[in-house]
């Protein structure tokens, strides 16, 4: 190296960098490593070679048949409950998205004062646990239920309408609202990092409010957007908690449908096959997610 | 379970407000009363994960059971416990099938015992699941009516695996200030005028109790033809819009009842019985074709941790204690003759123990249904939709 011509700046840094860089940086590799091999790898992989299995009444039959495929393609209860989720899953991140971006904007753009505070409250919710909220909802949407009560108060109605809970409508507002801090989170991370000479810039050059947001907010804030987008999505896409305590009969998502499999049906190989179409959007969402940037630096 | 179930989970455990968590494993809040929460919105699955009662476990004096309902109230759980300074870690099912997927995830081995009922105790032999007991280690056997000594549905192959303790019907229930006139058929649970007040058990072997229905009526309600599986399948699709929301367990059910939600459904008599103690306007009533029903028995699973401990258990619960808290608590028949004989006349009338052959008889009792695979596929496709 020091044949070659005077190295350029960068090159020295990397050099000196490279030189400080303590070796036992790599003894932390192994843990973090061997757990997500072990824990997370390792099981993912017997689920799906389970999905090529096949069970005859009480015993899996470890012989590799694709029956399971044919099964989830050919009846249509599986591809109705799929259609199902993956439309509730989008409907979902829609509303999520039209509700975090104006509240993420607002923070980051006009908060100056108590931002951490206000942050905080955003992801207080969390601190209960899912369960509790799913069961808040049941309590609210019931037939004799807060929601009921009020409106019977007001006058609006009056007969305590049944169309609450144990519908899908329940369980999109159950879902828009747990999901919700997955959004606004990462969605205020993106525009809290806009430079706000940028939209100085687009309104002096005489750009208009839509204006300003179409062609310069929005682009920048697509990672952050594809970013929360994908929590959303895919937490509900997996979902069977929700559906089960609040959703109607006929309402069921595809989660259910693996839950059932793997205990009331006892069929882990059918199970292990409905989640392989929960795997292919999820990935095709990551990779769609992955080419506009929403994984990388800018949105973490 | 998918990878995002397991992600919802693990969230869920990492969000619990860490009070609540420790709470709970130093006892402050017992298992029971989080149980009772969690048991009311039907999510035992995720309460057990919570909880981390699946894995296996060392010896201890913790009886863990998997169990219908009400079999381990505190009313005569407690005496026992007492007795013998142990502690029982009770986890509810919601169906036989729900019990069955539970012991076969643990390989008989995450709990002690399971109060199967006849429609599942067949297959948990058949998988190994449990273990054969020895009769000879339950003072209170003798005291058995003999029917219920060697049943065929807890034995193979000469071999008795479980101790059969209760039994009852599967009644239709409704809310009395609702539905004015008693309603006579199943065909209530089909009734248009009822629509959006109407619930069924979540459980695939309810299949036989609307194949009631059918006409002809099948000659036995649990072996049905493809054809006749068809026609109730129908009948179930044509229920569907009708439904509230399927019942997972009986604590659910009663929350139902209690909130307005339903009134009118299947049930055992421990949600009657329940609700009426709470005071909302309930009844009974054994429609004209007749009601399924059910025979539990208590049996040790495979590579239960605490043998000796079960053992005692399964003989209170065959004595006299364990089965006038059945018969208190959840309102079943009870199996020991010695305690039958020493009841009131009208309580034997009103369980059925009159004559208890005749009584078990006029009961379309639970079994191993041949093509049961057939029955949980219909059942999926028709409450998933």
């Amino acid at each position: 190296m020091a044949s070659i011509a005077a190295p350029t700046s960068e090159q020295t840094i990397a050099a000196a960098r490279s030189e400080r860089r303590p070796g036992g940086l790599w003894l932390l590799l192994p843990g973090p490593l061997g757990w997500m091999v072990f824990f997370y790898l390792v099981p993912l992989v017997i689920l799906l070679v389970h999905a090529f299995w096949s069970v005859d009444y009480l015993t899996i039959q470890r012989t590799f048949t694709l029956e399971n495929f044919r099964t989830l393609l050919t009846n249509d209860l599986y591809l109705r409950v799929l259609g199902r989720t993956a439309a509730m899953a989008a409907v979902v991140t829609l509303a999520d998205l039209c509700l975090a971006f104006p509240l993420a904007y607002f923070l980051a753009k006009r908060v100056t004062k108590h931002r951490e505070l206000l942050l905080l409250l955003v992801i207080f919710p969390l601190w209960s646990s899912y369960l509790i909220r799913v069961f808040a909802w049941k309590t609210i949407l019931g037939t004799n239920g807060i929601l009921n009560s009020f409106l019977l108060t007001v006058g609006v109605i009056d007969q305590p309408a049944t169309a609450f809970l144990y519908s899908k409508t329940a369980m999109f507002l159950t879902f828009s609202q747990v999901w919700l801090p997955f959004m606004i989170l990462p969605l205020f991370t993106v525009l809290d990092r806009l430079p706000n000479s940028f939209i100085e810039a687009a309104s002096d050059l005489g750009a208009n409010p839509w204006r300003t947001f179409r062609s310069v907010i929005l682009p920048l804030s697509l990672p952050g957007i594809l970013a929360g987008s994908l929590s959303v999505f895919s937490l509900t896409l997996g979902d069977y908690i929700t559906p089960t305590l609040l959703g109607g009969p006929g309402d069921q998502m595809i989660g259910r449908l693996v839950a059932d499999n793997f205990g009331m049906s006892n069929n882990w190989p059918l199970g292990a096959t409905l989640v392989v179409p929960i795997l292919v959007l999820v990935s095709l969402f990551i990779a769609v997610a992955n080419r506009f940037g929403a994984l990388g630096r800018t949105a973490a | 379970m998918t990878q995002e179930s397991d992600q919802t989970i693990d969230r869920l455990m990492a969000m619990e407000p860490a009070a609540v968590m420790a709470g709970v494993r130093s006892g402050e809040i017992s298992r029971r009363d989080l149980g009772k929460l969690f048991g009311a919105l039907g999510m035992t699955t995720a309460l057990g994960t919570l909880l981390g009662e699946e894995p296996a476990r060392a010896q201890s004096n913790e009886l863990t059971m998997v169990i219908w309902e009400g079999y381990a109230d505190p009313s005569f759980a407690a005496k026992f416990e007492e007795e013998n300074d142990a502690t029982i870690n009770a986890t509810p099912m919601s169906s036989s099938d729900d019990a069955f997927g539970r012991l076969q995830a643990g390989g008989g081995s995450n709990f002690d015992l399971v109060s199967a009922s006849n429609d599942v105790s067949q297959r948990l032999i058949d998988a190994g699941l449990v273990q054969p007991i020895a009769p000879s280690r339950l003072t209170n056997y003798d005291d058995l009516y003999e029917q219920f000594q060697m049943p065929e549905y807890i034995t193979k192959d000469g071999e008795l695996y479980g101790a059969n303790f209760a039994w009852g019907p599967t009644l239709m229930l409704y809310n009395t200030e609702e539905v004015t006139e008693e309603p006579t058929s199943w065909r209530a649970l089909l009734d248009e005028q009822y629509a959006g007040k109407i619930s069924t058990w979540n459980a695939p072997i309810q299949i036989a109790q609307y194949a009631l229905l059918l006409d002809p009526t099948p000659e036995d309600p649990y072996v049905l033809d493809e054809e006749q599986l068809a026609q109730v399948r129908d009948l179930l699709v044509q229920q569907r819009p009708l439904i509230r929301t399927y019942w997972n367990l009986g604590d659910e059910l009663k929350q139902l009842y209690a909130s307005g939600e339903v009134i009118i459904s299947d049930a055992w008599p421990y949600v009657g019985l329940g609700l009426k103690e709470q005071g909302v306007p309930v009844a009974e009533v054994i429609p004209e074709e007749g009601v399924t029903g059910w025979s539990d028995s208590w049996m040790i699973t495979s590579g239960a941790q605490n043998v000796d401990l079960a053992y005692k258990w399964m003989d209170y619960m065959i004595g006299p204690d364990g089965q006038m808290g059945v018969l208190n608590n959840n309102g079943y028949a009870i199996t020991n003759r010695t305690v039958i004989e020493g009841l009131e006349p009208e309580l034997r009338e009103a369980l059925l123990m009159d004559n208890i052959e005749e009584g078990y008889d006029s009961i379309l009792m639970w079994r191993n249904v041949p093509n049961y695979d057939q029955w949980l596929a219909i059942w999926q496709e028709v409450t998933a939709g």
